[in-house]
């Protein structure tokens, strides 16, 4: 590797960094926006995440009398723990520099680090609605792993890797054929652990003020200031990390795979309007379904983890793919 | 690495320093505190001395045998020939027991002195040897050592488990574990007098070359034997019930020794009999554990969520996790059944390093917990809380082994789970259908086992550690655990993220016992700690699989946390502020109302009812008046989930024993002259067998 490799090396690291940090506020305000279009109200601006953020870095941070060290920590290492996913992740160009040090099991692994240190946060303070969101939460992650699982099964096993840059240039190669219902029924079952995961509706509603049906909510009500900024981002990050993984592993094209300047650029707008078209998507999604009940999400699980292992056995069974 | 002592000089050294702890423990009197704290000193010299030995064992290739004859000649009685001797399965072993058991040792100097009431003396000596015979029983190289050894290990844990034996549960909760432990110890008798029947010998090694001869049923039946004998040690699903009795029953130390290496050693009778002596099997062999393994994660994760006793929550994470380790041996038996040993390698590394990963953050976990239970005086949830501020040495040390055990990244659970993971994903690349959707439902189980088993440690770490205090005896907590429990547990926190940072560091004391059981060695990887990744030696394919650095997630995991914390302080105005909860516009809430840990659970009973079968009950007294069932003046409400296993499997079959003991017991009248007729009728019977079957011998 020439000095010349390394600088770009670093600085391409540095730019999917970039690109998840600058962008996720965004996605969110785009979700909102469309929500709110779709029921024929003009909603806060595109921007609005980026001011909130402002708004909260600019406040101090109280904390409960009765709070540890563990409320103190756990918002960093949880932000840390999103972030250190970013470069097992494809983004806009293969080989990502340390796609090598990760595959998308370390991504579980991080995003459940993530999960355990917010619900212990939770019930820090003692007060019980964090007790009652920290349970929900762990709850749902819990249901929701093991269809993750699955589906990096079903993902990776044609491709005979569980590396994410692995899968996805094994799509770009394949072409259209790629596009199996094996592929897609594991997708399907991939949108459901990311709803789950994001809390996104039907799982938990973002918007609520109702702290009975609170799940993310009622975990952060002790926290303030730049403490809640940093959650309020990370649940942003969270949101663009798995929703990038959901379009880079089923429509794998226009991810540069040189590290020329035009397959860059092309790979940045195409991941910008891939995130932004999920983004809409989730939005739409998003108004035409109610809040389940908590426990009827164990039925919503129970699909998603039947759909991947349905692929699973399509692809073997079947034979479908090369 | 260059030892100045010959092996056999460390044996005796370490067995040296064991049998001084006995005698010290039991020189004084029993409540002696002082002598106890001479007999743990000996305790972990002796580990010291151990852990040497293992690392010479493993890393510089040295070996002994020592065999002992039986007086009177060893031609007439073979099988009662004694032999010591080492190998690389051995050396893992006496390594796991050696660093475990050194690291408990030292916290059991302070644990014990400040926490154990009873007899501290007398606890230290039987720990010593409990020590001694656990080494004794992985070096055992014939089969009369290994039975001899066994029987003393299990005897002396008997005696730790009941040391408090002034409460009824801890008396009946021994007995339960001595029925269990007699009845694996048939089992075992059973397998290994099969082999040595059909092989003529009772050395290991001899067997282990002559048991490919043996025909398919017997070596069935060796098999079976083996895995219900070793199983019920390891704790595995459906032999596991005397183990959430035991565990908490017993002094936290104990307790710490027995989940973090005793239990251990049933995998290690499991590996001797299966892998090392009976070698390739049918692929039920390894479908089986693998079944029973993922069965007994999921059992032992359901059953510990609906614990509120801190203990007996953690022995069902010891079910959860040999669950675990019988699914990457049974993962390790499937693939040497389909001829690909650097498959079997994989799986067989990830369960003898989970075997490892488990012994180190339970015992700390064990540790943590008898610290709090010591202080509370209560093993009961419900009733600690906000034990943080006053313990926060502890707490940190429970916090590194939840996290640990709930397999999160940058811990040594993770490792060894990401590995097991990678080996189910290996059965992509055999090319058998059943091994693949088998393998993939197996990797969905321990997927779902780890998420409830983080469900599980929030609960246990935020009931027992976080929030306010839920009763007055958690208020009065006032100082931390002494020095050198807090010191034992650091080296078992330390352990686990040195193993989770760069754990191929540690791969070489794997690399003898991998090459020995499998033929394959280990997966390609580099020695550098920050560079280090393990990827999957997928045969035909040189990138297939999954790469990993462990160091560098762990960097970046370091950056990130400095980064946010930068971005939390600098430039912030004012140093962070202390306030009252808020309480929802509302009176400031007591810590009654906190989330208690039934209530944490309640989710998942609800969820795996037909699991947990919860039965409810509630009263409501009325205030009466004209309109009943308006105001309540008192209503109670309990729920508590049954054991079918228990109650259906387990209960019927003592009460049959219990019926049929009396029944038997009828014979004994208590005449002289009917005994005697006993006797002779037994003679006669004898006569009549040896004319009919015998003809053996001269």
């Amino acid at each position: 590797m020439t000095p010349l490799e390394l600088v770009v090396g670093v600085l391409l690291l540095l730019g999917e960094f970039a690109v998840v940090l600058l962008l996720s506020p965004l996605l969110m305000g785009v979700i909102r926006r469309v929500k709110a279009h779709s029921q024929r109200r003009v909603g806060s601006p595109l921007l609005q995440p980026y001011r909130e953020l402002r708004k909260l870095i600019a406040k101090d941070s109280l904390y409960a009398e009765s709070a540890s060290f563990v409320t103190r920590g756990a918002p960093w290492i949880s932000f840390a723990a999103l972030l250190c996913a970013v470069p097992f992740l494809p983004w806009f160009f293969l080989p990502s520099p340390l796609g090598f040090a990760g595959d998308l099991i370390v991504v579980v692994g991080l995003l459940a680090l993530s999960r355990f240190m917010t619900a212990l946060a939770a019930l820090d303070a003692g007060s019980t609605f964090g007790g009652m969101g920290s349970t929900r939460d762990m709850w749902i992650g819990a249901l929701a792993e093991p269809t993750f699982l699955l589906v990096i099964f079903a993902w990776g096993a044609p491709a005979g890797s569980t590396q994410a840059s692995v899968i996805v240039a094994y799509g770009i190669s394949l072409g259209a054929a790629y596009l199996s219902p094996a592929l897609l029924i594991a997708s399907a079952a991939f949108f459901l652990v990311l709803l789950a995961e994001t809390g996104r509706l039907p799982v938990d509603n973002p918007a609520t003020h109702l702290e009975l049906t609170m799940v993310h909510e009622a975990m952060v009500l002790e926290y303030s200031g730049r403490d809640l900024a940093l959650i309020e981002w990370g649940k942003a990050v969270k949101f663009t990390l798995l929703a990038g993984l959901f379009v880079s592993v089923l429509v794998p094209w226009g991810i540069a795979q040189s590290w020329g300047v035009v397959a860059l650029v092309l790979g940045l707008v195409l991941l910008l309007v891939k995130l932004l078209g999920t983004s809409w998507a989730i939005g739409q999604f998003e108004t035409r379904v109610a809040k389940w009940r908590l426990f009827r999400l164990a039925d919503l699980s129970t699909l998603a983890a039947a759909l991947a292992l349905g692929s699973i056995v399509l692809t073997y069974l079947v034979g479908v793919g090369p | 690495m260059i030892y100045p002592t010959a092996p056999e000089a460390l044996l005796e050294a370490m067995l040296a320093a064991m049998l001084s702890g006995v005698i010290t423990g039991l020189l004084g009197r029993a409540d002696s505190r002082r002598m106890a704290r001479v007999s743990f000193a000996f305790s972990v010299l002796g580990c010291a001395l151990m852990a040497a030995l293992a690392l010479g064992i493993l890393l510089d290739g040295m070996s002994f045998s020592l065999a002992a004859g039986v007086p009177g000649g060893t031609s007439a009685s073979p099988l009662l020939a004694v032999s010591f001797s080492s190998d690389p399965l051995s050396g893992l072993f006496l390594f796991l027991l050696g660093f475990v058991g050194g690291a408990i040792s030292v916290a059991s100097l302070g644990y014990v002195d400040r926490y154990v009431h009873e007899r501290p003396a007398t606890l230290a000596s039987f720990f010593a040897l409990f020590l001694a015979t656990m080494a004794l029983v992985v070096l055992a190289g014939t089969v009369f050592a290994f039975l001899l050894a066994w029987e003393a290990m299990t005897l002396v844990s008997y005696f730790l488990v009941v040391h408090e034996h002034s409460a009824w549960e801890v008396r009946r909760a021994g007995l339960t574990y001595l029925v269990m432990s007699h009845a694996a110890a048939a089992a075992i008798l059973v397998s290994m007098i099969l082999l040595s029947i059909g092989t003529g010998t009772t050395s290991f090694a001899q067997m282990a070359t002559l048991a490919g001869g043996l025909s398919p049923l017997v070596r069935d039946c060796v098999f079976l034997a083996a895995v219900i004998g070793f199983g019920t040690k390891a704790g595995l699903v459906p032999f596991h019930i005397w183990l959430p009795e035991a565990h908490p029953s017993a002094p936290s130390n104990v307790s710490a020794l027995m989940s973090g290496v005793m239990i251990k050693i049933g995998v290690f009778g499991v590996l001797r009999i299966v892998f090392q002596v009976l070698g390739v099997g049918p692929d039920w062999w390894g479908f089986l554990l693998l079944a029973l393994g993922g069965l007994s994660a999921i059992v032992g994760v359901l059953n510990a969520i609906a614990q509120h006793d801190l203990k007996r929550l953690l022995a069902f994470h010891s079910v959860e996790n040999i669950g675990i380790i019988f699914m990457g041996l049974g993962a390790a038996l499937v693939f040497l059944s389909l001829g690909s040993s650097v498959l079997a390698a994989l799986a067989l590394l990830a369960a003898v390093l989970h075997t490892l990963n488990h012994g180190l953050f339970k015992a700390l976990l064990f540790l943590g917990a008898g610290a709090v239970v010591g202080a509370t005086g209560t093993r009961d949830m419900e009733k600690m809380g906000g034990v943080v501020r006053a313990m926060p040495g502890v707490a940190l040390g429970f916090l590194v082994g939840a996290m640990a055990i709930s397999a999160l990244p940058p811990f040594n659970g993770f490792v060894s789970e990401w590995l097991l993971f990678q080996a189910f994903f290996g059965a992509f690349a055999t090319g058998s259908l059943s091994t693949e959707i088998a393998f993939t439902v197996a990797a969905a189980t321990l997927a779902l086992a780890s998420g409830l088993a983080a469900y599980c440690f929030v609960k246990a770490f935020g009931v027992t550690f976080l929030a306010r205090p839920r009763s007055s005896a958690a208020a009065e907590v006032s100082e931390d655990a002494p020095g050198s429990m807090r010191g034992g547990m650091a080296l078992l926190a330390g352990a686990c993220l040195a193993i989770g940072v760069v754990p191929s560091l540690f791969l070489g004391l794997f690399e003898g016992t991998l090459r020995e059981l499998t033929g394959a060695g280990l997966p390609s990887y580099s020695p550098w700690a920050w560079l280090s990744s393990l990827p999957r030696p997928a045969p035909g394919s040189p990138d297939a699989g999954g790469t990993i650095a462990f160091g560098i997630v762990a960097v970046l995991l370091a950056v990130g946390i400095v980064a946010a914390w930068g971005f939390r302080r600098i430039g912030a105005k004012a140093p962070a502020e202390s306030v009252p909860m808020w309480d929802c516009g509302m009176d400031a809430p007591s810590a009654r109302m906190e989330y208690t840990a039934s209530g944490y659970a309640q989710p998942m009973l609800r969820v795996f009812s037909a699991f947990y079968r919860p039965q409810q009950h509630s009263a409501l007294t009325e205030l009466g008046g004209a309109r009943p069932g308006v105001l309540a003046k008192t209503q109670e409400f309990e729920t508590e989930v049954e054991y079918p296993l228990v109650e259906r499997g387990y209960n019927p079959l003592a009460d049959g024993f219990f019926s049929l003991a009396r029944r038997v017991g009828r014979l004994q009248s208590g005449g002289i002259h009917a005994y005697l007729a006993y006797m002779i009728l037994t003679l006669v019977v004898l006569l009549i067998a040896v004319r009919f079957f015998g003809g053996v011998g001269p």
